[in-house]
């Protein structure tokens, strides 16, 4: 062999200069750039410029960005059918969990407390209160109605109140659901602040696999301070029980989660120092919700969007210095949307699906029976509005949840492939609707996207990673790892 | 794209701004898909006037600048009228990519729906074409 002839003038010669366009949503990243996502959400950045001229076919058919449209599907040539095949494999794949209808189980044990932390999303009652427990009876209809649902994976959560203060109905959720899920793959998590947590719950725990979730909102004074209880030590309760759960379940066993207030905003950098402190591998700047006692705390521990936005873009940055400095730490809610954005697993974030997550991929069963489309919709309920109550255990059959309620009109007409603000929008492919979101605050479940807080939160996020994939390498290379 | 001679004017006493877009250059799905997006600064009317397209603005606070939603006006609606242009070509396959992708059957080559996966009609599991051989097809197997 020689080489090749000098007439070779590359690959590109071979290539059909016709191509089609194939769907894409496209829009403004920033001044300089917008950002194209195909129908499976792979994306690309280009300068206006170069979208244009890519839809009206002024690109010279040996550019190089038409070889990485085509690449990603955003083109074909030759009605090749291999892209449309890639595409709805693709498609297909992220829907895929859909068919198995709703894996995620909330279950409600008990409304009682012991803490009294201002921005409680649940309206919580005093913990010697009476008459805000399940009961036996109420339970075992739970289980037996969740497990008439189709979906060989579920996930079990217990919420609350704590549900430790009404242990026993746990105990019996877990034993009924185990003996009658018949080789379904079941999870279990308990959403505990762990004050209460003793060696007879740890060795439960441990015989049955059950995970821990807890609230760690920062360093001392902060999470004193967003969550009293008698003696003022929800801190050294809530880090002895993440150390005996450590020690008895295993490291990975417990994680936590914290709720941004307007305490928060001044030092994220203290709130991921401190996980980094107690050894936690992920962290989730979660946003306060306007649910619960939340919403009536409003004035006092609330914020502006924007405001949250610097929190998060600072809080990211002190994760990804730890992790430069050899700290591996995700934070959560970027892996969600980083999976959405880099790989096509299927989703699961219940506010981030299109339909609608509420009831088709989650219910939550409160203490009294009744039975909610989302833990959202619970708290709803709580301040008054039971907008998203499909019916009660003792008197609902499976099939009535959901044929019988307004779920399917909410899912149907909350679809962001459809909806103004949504239906053009390049992030649409890993966004959602969050109708319970859009209910509460706007008071309209489809809800106004220009002026929408979810809308705003979510857009700049993804707005904020996908620059950082562009134009950071150091970030881009921690970040494409929390995909996976 | 708006000219000079269809620059907006200004603003009224009552505050409203009137834009106006060539019908020849926008349609009016455009140009109301980009005033909607406007709706949470200004109050938006979109009207035909002797044929012309024209979207009326009143910013909602004194903050806002007139002249700043005009001009993101007009780029938004430049946005939006490459859009419909997208979607005028793609409508069609992308029909096609969601039904094929929801669907039990393979909508996208018919022949194969009830072929059994062994078969190979299309001579996938076949070894590559032989260059020696000038009359092969493109589906047979190498001459021996």
């Amino acid at each position: 062999m020689t080489g090749l002839a000098p007439s070779f003038g590359g690959a590109s010669e071979f290539l059909d200069p016709q191509y089609e366009l194939l769907p894409f949503r496209f829009m403004r990243l920033d001044e300089g750039r917008y950002v194209a996502t195909n129908l499976a959400g792979d994306y690309l950045c280009l300068s206006r410029e170069q979208l244009a001229a890519f839809i009206e076919k002024r690109l010279p058919a040996n550019d190089r960005l038409l070889n990485d449209l085509e690449a990603r599907q955003f083109l074909r040539r030759g009605y090749d059918l291999a892209p449309l095949e890639l595409l709805a494999a693709q498609y297909r794949t992220q829907q895929s969990q859909r068919r198995w209808f709703t894996s995620l189980h909330l279950f409600v044990g008990t409304l009682r407390c012991d803490h009294s932390c201002q921005y409680c999303q649940v309206s919580r009652a005093h913990d010697a209160a009476a008459g805000y427990d399940m009961t036996p009876e109420t339970a075992d209809r739970a289980v037996d109605l969740m497990l008439e649902g189709p979906s060989p994976q579920l996930k079990v959560e217990f919420q609350g109140g704590e549900p430790l203060l009404n242990f026993p109905i746990v105990e019996r959720i877990v034993r009924r659901t185990k003996a009658q899920a018949e080789g379904r793959f079941v999870q279990f998590v308990v959403a505990t602040n762990l004050a209460l947590l003793d060696d007879g719950k740890l060795k439960f725990f441990s015989q049955h696999g059950i995970k821990v979730s807890t609230s760690l909102d920062g360093p001392r004074e902060l999470h004193n301070r967003n969550r009293p209880r008698p003696g003022r030590d929800a801190y050294e309760a809530t880090l002895r029980g993440i150390q005996r759960c450590r020690e008895q379940l295993g490291h990975e066993s417990v994680s936590a989660l914290l709720t941004c207030t307007a305490d928060s905003l001044r030092q994220p950098e203290a709130i991921v120092d401190e996980y980094v402190a107690q050894g936690f591998r992920s962290i989730f700047l979660r946003h306060i919700s306007p649910y619960g006692f939340a919403a009536r705390s409003q004035q006092r521990i609330g914020y502006e969007t924007e405001q949250f936005l610097e929190f998060y873009r600072r809080g990211l940055a002190r994760i990804l210095w730890h992790n430069q400095q050899g700290y591996p730490l995700r934070e959560t809610y970027a892996s969600i949307l980083l999976n959405r954005i880099l790989t096509t697993a299927p989703p699961g974030y219940v506010d981030l699906l299109s339909p609608t997550g509420l009831g088709l991929n989650c219910l939550a069963y409160d203490y009294d029976g009744d039975v909610y489309a989302s833990d959202e919709g619970r708290m709803l309920a709580q301040m008054g509005d039971d907008s998203f109550r499909l019916g009660n255990v003792h008197q609902t059959r499976w099939r009535d949840l959901f044929l019988e309620s307004e779920l399917l009109t909410i899912a149907d007409e909350t679809m962001t492939e459809g909806m103004p603000g949504c239906a053009d929008c390049a992030f649409q492919p890993y966004c959602g609707s969050d109708p319970v979101f859009h209910h509460v605050t706007q008071g309209d479940r489809v809800g106004h996207r220009p002026s929408s807080a979810f809308c705003r939160r979510n857009m700049e996020i993804m707005r904020h990673l996908i620059r950082s994939l562009e134009d950071d390498a150091c970030a881009a290379r921690i970040l494409r790892q929390w995909a996976l | 794209m708006a000219s000079e001679s269809q620059s907006p004017t200004p603003p009224e006493e009552d505050g409203w701004i009137v834009v106006p877009f060539a019908k020849e250059v926008y349609s009016i799905n455009a140009v109301l898909k980009a005033a909607y997006r406007f709706t949470h600064r200004a109050y938006v009317k979109v009207e035909l006037n002797n044929g012309q397209i024209e979207a009326h603005l009143r910013p909602k606070t004194t903050e806002e600048s007139g002249v700043t939603l005009t001009r993101e006006l007009f780029n938004e609606a430049l946005d939006q009228q490459l859009r419909e242009t997208l979607a005028r070509e793609t409508q069609s396959v992308r029909d096609l990519i969601l039904g094929h992708a929801l669907s039990e059957t393979n909508l996208l080559d018919a022949e194969l729906t009830d072929v059994d996966s062994g078969a190979d009609p299309l001579g996938i599991g076949r070894p590559a074409l032989s260059f020696r051989d000038p009359n092969s097809s493109q589906h047979s197997a190498p001459t021996p």
